[in-house]
Formats: structure tokens, C-alpha cells, sequence
């Protein structure tokens, strides 16, 4: 089989890399990001033994049995109003890695009309002691485009996060729980002519 | 006779190290000796093949990007597990992958929609809207023709285009040998020519 060189390329070869190249190089820089993001985070957790894995397993396990009743907390306690702020539309969003428990959690929540991104994530356990879980689940709604200033038109994201924290005393099995709603209204510009 | 693609900034040996620098498998022992900038360094040097590995599974940039990156971190959670560090490559293909059919499972109506803010917030960033309409129409040609390879063909052709690959480098990661992968390019690359051209 030859080996062509680079001067036999034909537009076809041109054409096929910059398409990819349009449509990936916008999301290199994510994974750093989200990788930072994980290992430094309050929710880091370290490469783990078997045998660590094993034990947190067990308390992934006991927090999915829990996470559907936290999820219609959501719908029933008043979320702290975060501050309105407006951004100007970028591709590169660094979202929390995908759940662990997508199996366990499994039911999404109701459609909502405008929804554009819904995701629930990381359980992670931490090296401190006793605190054994954590649990964000997060989505955008998009609530289409207002107008403010009266004259810029601006799309209107609401972010809702859920964050939740349950920490086990192993010697006498008490189980501290901490819910934490959080709502942020994001405004993206749109390029006008 | 038909080409196996090369392109002209082809690095030989994109995925091996330069010579001061530490292998992958070096890299792989320092992370799970608790080295967190190590996993940074491999980051840096996977992150645009495993965002190949992706695309080629989701058809989707952005859906990619995030399959990549919660592959990453579970990756660097899991990172225990690997028992042969020479294998990372081959290794975090298989978590791209797999977390790239899940992110595919639980998206199909996320990505219309997001295709269609994405849509809205683009509207006016291009000078020349007959140019725009034309290249939108050959994407979309495009990617039609990619959709009809069968997934480790298409693996195949985003690591080369994308990244640029070498056809050994791209049997590492896809578990193949570099014979094994000039055919599939071959016959991928003439497909997608009769498609397009």
C-alpha cells in the first residue's frame, strides 16, 4: 500500500479535517477543567483500592435509595436566588462528569417545556472521615429570549443545582443530611446585525 | 490507487513522549502513587484522540466534550484498576466509548434542543450568509456519509483527520494492527470520496 505525502492530498482530505476540526477543537480544554475541577474540588476523590471501592459501593448504594426523594425536594423547598448576570455565548461550558448513579436514580424529571441540558452528578466520597457522600444534580432551563436594557435581546437560562451532603458516623450509625437548592438566572447575548 | 490519508502535519509518534519527557506508562505509576499534575500530563496528551473517539460515536462536538471530560474523571478514579499501564491509551478508549454510548442514550432529545439554542446564538457572527447555508449543506453531507461507516471505521478516520494519527498510533489505541487500520482507512476513505465528491 503506498504512503502518499502530503502534496497528494485532494480538498476531499481538506475538507473532512477542518469539518472535525470546527466541531472539536472548541471542546479541548474541558476535560482539564473538569479534571481540576474534580480533584480539587470539596468532592475530590483519589484513585481508590478495591477494597475502598468496595465499602463506598456499599454507601453509593444506601445514597441511591435516597437520591429519589431528594429529587422532589426540589420541587418543594425555595431555592436560594443566585444574581442575574449576562454572558456572551460561548461553546466551551465545563459541566460536573456525568453520574455515577444514572442507573440507580434512573427517572429523570418530568420534561419541562424549554429544558436544554438536565444532569444529576458525582457521588463521590472523601478521604475525611465520616463524610461518605455527595450528590449534585443540576439543569438548565431554557426559558427563552427577553429582552432587557430595552433593547438587547438575550436568551434566559435558569440553572437550578441541588447539592446534597450526607455524612454516617460508622460506630453509631447516625446519618447527618444536608440539602442545599441553588438557582441562577443566566442571560446569553445574541449577535445582532 | 486510492490514498490512505497523511497529513502533511502528521506527527509519527503524536502519542509518545518527546525523549526528556516521561512515557504513559510512567505517568499512569506516578498517578497512582498519588500524582495528580501526572493525570494532568496525560490529559494533555489524550484529550484531542479521545474527543475523536467520541465524535465518531456521537456525531455531536459538544456531546463528545462531555463524554470526554466525565471519561477523564472517571478514568482518573478508576485509574487503580489498570493493571498494564502501557495500555492507558487502549485503556481510556474504552471508557470514551463507553461513556460516549451512555452520553448518546440519555441525550437524543437534549441535542436537538441544543442544536437549536446553538442555532439561535450563532445567528449573525457570519459575514456571508449564502457562504454559511453552503458549508452547513456540506457538513451535513458529510456527516451523513460518516454516519454510514461502521463505528471503528469511523474511529479510525477521526483519529487521523482530527489528530492526525499514526496508523500504529491508532492501532494502539483501537486494538488493531496498523495493517488492520491502513484497510480500514482505505476503504473508508474511497466511501466517503464516492459520497462526496
Amino acid at each position: 500500500m503506498e504512503d502518499f505525502n502530503s502534496d497528494e492530498h485532494e480538498p476531499f482530505d481538506s475538507r473532512v479535517a477542518k469539518y472535525l476540526s470546527r466541531r472539536l477543537n472548541p471542546q479541548t480544554g474541558r476535560a482539564q477543567a473538569a479534571f481540576r475541577s474534580a480533584a480539587t474540588g470539596p468532592s475530590a476523590r483519589q484513585p481508590t483500592s478495591p477494597h475502598r471501592r468496595r465499602w463506598f459501593g456499599g454507601a453509593a448504594a444506601l445514597a441511591a435509595a435516597a437520591a429519589l426523594a431528594m429529587v422532589m425536594v426540589l420541587g418543594q423547598r425555595r431555592p436560594e436566588q443566585g444574581p442575574a448576570r449576562v454572558v456572551e455565548p460561548s461553546p466551551a461550558v465545563v459541566r460536573l462528569p456525568p453520574t455515577l448513579l444514572d442507573d440507580e436514580l434512573g427517572k429523570q424529571p418530568t420534561p419541562v417545556p424549554g429544558e436544554v441540558h438536565v444532569e444529576q452528578a458525582a457521588v463521590t466520597a472523601r478521604a475525611q472521615p465520616g463524610v461518605v457522600e455527595e450528590l449534585v444534580r443540576y439543569r438548565t432551563l431554557d426559558e427563552g429570549i427577553v429582552v432587557i436594557d430595552g433593547r438587547r435581546p438575550v436568551r434566559k437560562l435558569r440553572r437550578q443545582w441541588l447539592e446534597r451532603v450526607t455524612w454516617i458516623d460508622e460506630a453509631s450509625g447516625a446519618r447527618l443530611v444536608r440539602i442545599v437548592p441553588r438557582e441562577e438566572l443566566v442571560y446569553v447575548g445574541i449577535p445582532v446585525n | 490507487m486510492p490514498s490512505v490519508y497523511h497529513p502533511a502535519t502528521r506527527r509519527e509518534t503524536a502519542l509518545e513522549p518527546a525523549v526528556d519527557e516521561p512515557s504513559d506508562d510512567e505517568l499512569v505509576r506516578r498517578v497512582q502513587a498519588g500524582d495528580r499534575e501526572a493525570f494532568a500530563e496525560l490529559i494533555r496528551r489524550f484529550e484531542r484522540p479521545a474527543l475523536a473517539v467520541a465524535f465518531a460515536v456521537l456525531a455531536d462536538g459538544e456531546a463528545a466534550g462531555d463524554a470526554v471530560q466525565g471519561a477523564f474523571v472517571r478514568a482518573w478514579q478508576k485509574l487503580a484498576d489498570l493493571r498494564r499501564p502501557e495500555r492507558f491509551g487502549a485503556w481510556l478508549c474504552g471508557i470514551v466509548r463507553n461513556m460516549a454510548r451512555d452520553e448518546k442514550r440519555r441525550c437524543r432529545r437534549e441535542l436537538r434542543v441544543r442544536a437549536e439554542v446553538s442555532a439561535v446564538a450563532g445567528r449573525g457572527g457570519e459575514p456571508d450568509p449564502a457562504a454559511e447555508c453552503s458549508r452547513k449543506e456540506n457538513d451535513q453531507q458529510l456527516a451523513a456519509a460518516l454516519a454510514q461507516l461502521d463505528e471503528l471505521s469511523r474511529t479510525a478516520v477521526t483519529l487521523r483527520y482530527y489528530e492526525g494519527l499514526s496508523s500504529k498510533d491508532i492501532g494502539g489505541l483501537l486494538e488493531l494492527s496498523p495493517a488492520a487500520v491502513d484497510m480500514r482507512l482505505l476503504r473508508a476513505r474511497q466511501f466517503l470520496k464516492e459520497r462526496l465528491t
